[in-house]
């Protein structure tokens, strides 16, 4: 059994301090109390309000009066000409794949070219798609906007000059929800979601979103290699970002300066999943003159659910993720999802709530596609997601009970690496095939401890991105580098080479290896 | 005749040089985005940054172009002394730490205090820093970085905020945990998540005492007020009634069971608390009886109650803060068994 999350509740109450401004000039945002004192902490009351709420907010509370526009999305110009249907669930314009949403929301609705007060902002970029061919563009608005259109095209003077679609520009159209925050109060926030289809692998495109006469600014997104394609790429590996703002700017802008072509996250953006108070900070956390939300809307970011996001409505909302649902799975199939990315395939999983990690839906999920992986076109091959199966120190340690449900698919399927958070550092484990008991048996190994010959799979802790520290313990087996700090880490695959770079907040390298298969 | 014999002989040395050039393919982007990544591994940022730039030339809208212009941005931003310092930088930044020697510490410092004013001199200032304070234990030459640092010129409040914390962090092993807190404080930063710990840390310590003072108070008043003697089993009835053990049960149980079914792995720490109130409320509730038995005065009852309420809440205090201790009884007990 591992340590309950003690630390996690010392870390939420409330004692009055207000968070900082609005993100844009006029935008009706309420900003409730976050941050915390450590008397609050004791009082138990506390703890059972939090626990109340975060059973409400799971048996769901929210009402839902979905709405339907007249009018479906439509891709225009130089992209794709398809009309589309004009209730949900939606085939986007192009796509091969139909688009669900929450039944929490207040309401929702298709573009109608209704602009709102303000800039759109909180623009972020993913992929519900294949990653060669399509990305999905999700934003804020003003409450009552409801233009949900993006313009897009190869060249970036020509998606600037435009306000419609043309030859060099195609316009896609997609929805838009509005939903309350469980913890906000009565804050209300309308996001915007678009599918783009039809595009052409590993190519850059720019691109803007809004509607008539209010446009956001430029930004540019690449689509991926063709799957089975050996062109190298980099992603960052990250995790567990939440309750500091100004240090997970620090961290992301480090982890930007790599440029990497999406980001692998952890779980834990945030403390509270039911805050939108907390995710608007998140977005919009500064270093300098980098802003979080300009790095993601030029780079897909891929999360795997934290015990903090909790599956809440705002994380479901915000992140547009690959809506492929198996049994009961929660939250339009995006409790855990699958995409590729080149010649790696990456599994997204989820361990929060309990029932999920150890449910049968997500093992025969986990195996059906561990199973279909054409390993000669695909070869690499990655699951993350946010408790860890391995982790030597920090508050929580090893999960065992994960370890022993998945470890015998990874160790089937030769999964090259299984990232984790949850524990508030960074630690690297030695290749690991099988179990002995409860303890995985450590298999072996090359310089630096890593695998030979596909020998055992790498188990790597990256939650140092701006929650608080935990201690590092290096005593165990299983691992070989652990360190208290803040860090991120580049892994970059070169065909059938592999390299990880772990650096620290102050540029120093953590640790650096190199494998290949 | 002479010239035309130089002539002569140097078209027969640049002749087949050229058809050599002339037949190699010319460097993809890949290729140049290849070499610059490994110039940057041989801390060469002056060719990475010739080579980022001919790939970015060579496909301006390439995929890959986007990363050769994150890694110009970051090179130019630290070009100061024609890339000599950054160079340096970046030799000292893959030195393993814990191989880090006093020696290499104090020669890289004095490297850099011939930098030229710039980001890269500011940024060294914070490896050394933290190459002393994690890497050898140094923890007054750390301090003195950290605070070297901090002073840096245009220095960004994000690096502000982290050299001021490692300031604390060596401040606190040096002379303890109030003075690391005066460190943040005088920066003017008490509200940062470093801050909040550290007075985490101040009352924890003393308020776990003044717990456990509050608790062994209500106990040790229960006793001398005479609560406990002489109850009757009607008495003792109507103090643990079933009306009474039901709400108790509804108020501690009923969260405590909505996160078990959630997922139990999270409800560990509300067990304690829920069990912690529970013991302190049975208490209470026999010492109440037995008071009643007594016919003891009003006031005194009063302020027995008031004891049994900080008790409690001197009870779940503990049980908050101590959660991971008695976790990791309850392990140590169950490997034993």
């Amino acid at each position: 059994m591992p340590a309950g999350d003690t630390r996690n509740w010392f870390q939420i109450t409330t004692d009055g301090r207000h968070t900082a401004g609005s993100p844009s000039p006029g935008r009706p945002m309420q900003y409730a109390a976050r941050t915390m004192t450590f008397k609050a902490r004791a009082l138990a009351g506390i703890v059972a309000a939090c626990v109340i709420a975060g059973a409400l907010s799971w048996i769901g509370c929210d009402g839902n009066e979905s709405t339907v526009a007249p009018d479906g999305p439509r891709v225009e110009g130089a992209g794709c000409l398809e009309q589309m249907p004009s209730q949900f669930p939606y085939q986007p314009g192009c796509c091969d794949y139909e688009v669900l949403i929450p039944d929490e929301v207040i309401e929702s609705g298709f573009d109608d070219g209704t602009v709102g007060a303000g800039a759109p902002d909180h623009v972020h970029l993913s992929w519900a798609g294949p990653s060669h061919t399509s990305i999905t563009v999700s934003w804020r608005s003003h409450r009552d906007g409801t233009a949900t259109q993006v313009l897009y095209g190869k060249s970036a003077d020509a998606v600037s000059d435009a306000s419609g679609p043309s030859d060099d520009v195609a316009r896609s159209t997609g929805h838009h929800v509005l939903y309350s925050s469980f913890l906000d109060g009565a804050t209300e926030t309308r996001m915007h979601e678009v599918h783009i289809c039809g595009l052409e692998p590993s190519t850059t495109y720019h691109y803007k979103v809004g509607g008539p006469g209010n446009w956001s600014t430029v930004s540019d997104f690449a689509t991926a290699p063709s799957p089975g394609d050996a062109e190298s790429f980099r992603f960052v590996l990250i995790g567990d970002s939440r309750d500091d703002p100004p240090m997970w700017a620090q961290v992301a802008e480090a982890a930007a300066a790599q440029g990497p072509d999406f980001v692998v996250f952890t779980g834990d953006a945030v403390g509270f999943g039911v805050s939108q108070v907390m995710w608007n900070e998140w977005f919009e956390a500064s270093s300098g003159d980098f802003v979080v939300q300009d790095w993601l809307s030029t780079t897909p970011f891929m999360p795997a659910n934290g015990n903090h996001d909790n599956l809440a409505l705002n994380y479901v909302v915000q992140f547009a993720l690959p809506q492929q649902v198996t049994g009961d799975e929660q939250v339009q199939g995006e409790e855990w999802y699958s995409f590729t990315y080149g010649n790696a395939h990456f599994l997204a999983l989820n361990d929060t709530p309990e029932a999920s990690a150890l449910g049968a839906d997500q093992l025969g999920w986990m195996e059906e596609q561990l199973s279909s992986i054409d390993r000669t076109q695909v070869p690499w091959v990655f699951a993350y997601h946010h408790r860890s199966t391995y982790s030597c120190g920090g508050s929580h340690g090893s999960d065992l009970e994960l370890r022993k449900a998945w470890q015998p698919l990874f160790d089937k399927y030769e999964v090259d690496m299984v990232f984790s958070g949850h524990d508030h550092l960074y630690e690297r484990s030695k290749p690991i095939r099988g179990l002995d008991g409860d303890e995985g048996i450590v298999a072996a190994a090359g310089p630096d401890d890593t695998p030979v010959d596909q020998s055992g799979t790498l188990y790597v802790v990256s939650g140092g991105a701006g929650a608080p520290l935990y201690g590092a313990d290096d005593t165990c087996e299983h691992t070989h580098l652990t360190e208290s700090t803040r860090n991120f880490s580049i892994v970059e695959i070169d065909g059938r080479t592999l390299r990880l770079t772990t650096s620290r907040l102050d540029g120093s390298e953590l640790e650096s290896i190199e494998f290949a298969k | 005749m002479i010239r035309l014999a130089l002539v002569l002989a140097l078209l027969a040395l640049v002749g087949p040089a050229h058809a050599q050039t002339k037949g190699a393919p010319p460097p993809t982007p890949t290729d140049l985005l290849a070499r610059a990544q490994a110039a940057e591994r041989q801390h060469d940022p002056r060719s990475a940054e010739r080579l980022y730039q001919q790939a970015v030339a060579l496909a301006p809208t390439a995929r890959l172009a986007r990363r050769a212009r994150a890694r110009l941005r970051w090179l130019r931003a630290r070009s100061e002394g024609d890339y000599a310092p950054l160079a340096a930088l970046m030799k000292f930044q893959t030195t393993p730490r814990r191989t880090l020697d006093d020696a290499t510490l104090r020669a890289f410092e004095q490297t850099v205090h011939a930098f030229p004013q710039g980001r890269v001199r500011c940024e060294s200032l914070a490896v050394i820093a933290a190459g002393y304070l994690y890497g050898t234990g140094d923890a007054r030459s750390a301090l003195v970085s950290y605070r070297a640092w901090r002073d840096c010129p245009g220095i960004s409040d994000g690096d502000r905020v982290r050299a001021t914390a490692g300031a604390a962090a060596a401040r606190e092993r040096l002379d303890g945990i109030a003075a690391s807190l005066d460190e943040i404080d005088g920066a003017g930063l008490g509200a940062r998540p470093e801050a909040v710990r550290l007075r985490s840390q101040i009352i924890g310590r003393t308020g776990s005492w003044l717990c456990i003072v509050a608790l062994v108070s209500f106990l040790l008043l229960g006793f001398a007020s005479g609560g406990w003697a002489g109850l009757a089993p009607s008495r003792l009835r109507r103090a643990l009634s079933l009306r009474r053990v039901g709400v108790a049960v509804w108020v501690l149980a009923t969260p405590l069971l909505l996160m078990w079914f959630y997922d139990r792995r999270v409800a560990m720490q509300l067990m304690y608390v829920a069990a912690a109130c529970t013991v302190v409320v049975l208490l209470a509730a026999l010492i109440g009886a037995g008071l009643e038995t007594k016919q003891a005065s009003t006031g005194w009852r009063n302020a027995m109650a008031t004891l049994a309420a900080v008790a409690t809440f001197a009870g779940a205090f503990i049980a908050l803060y101590r959660t991971r201790l008695l976790f990791d009884i309850m392990l140590a007990l169950a490997e034993t068994r």
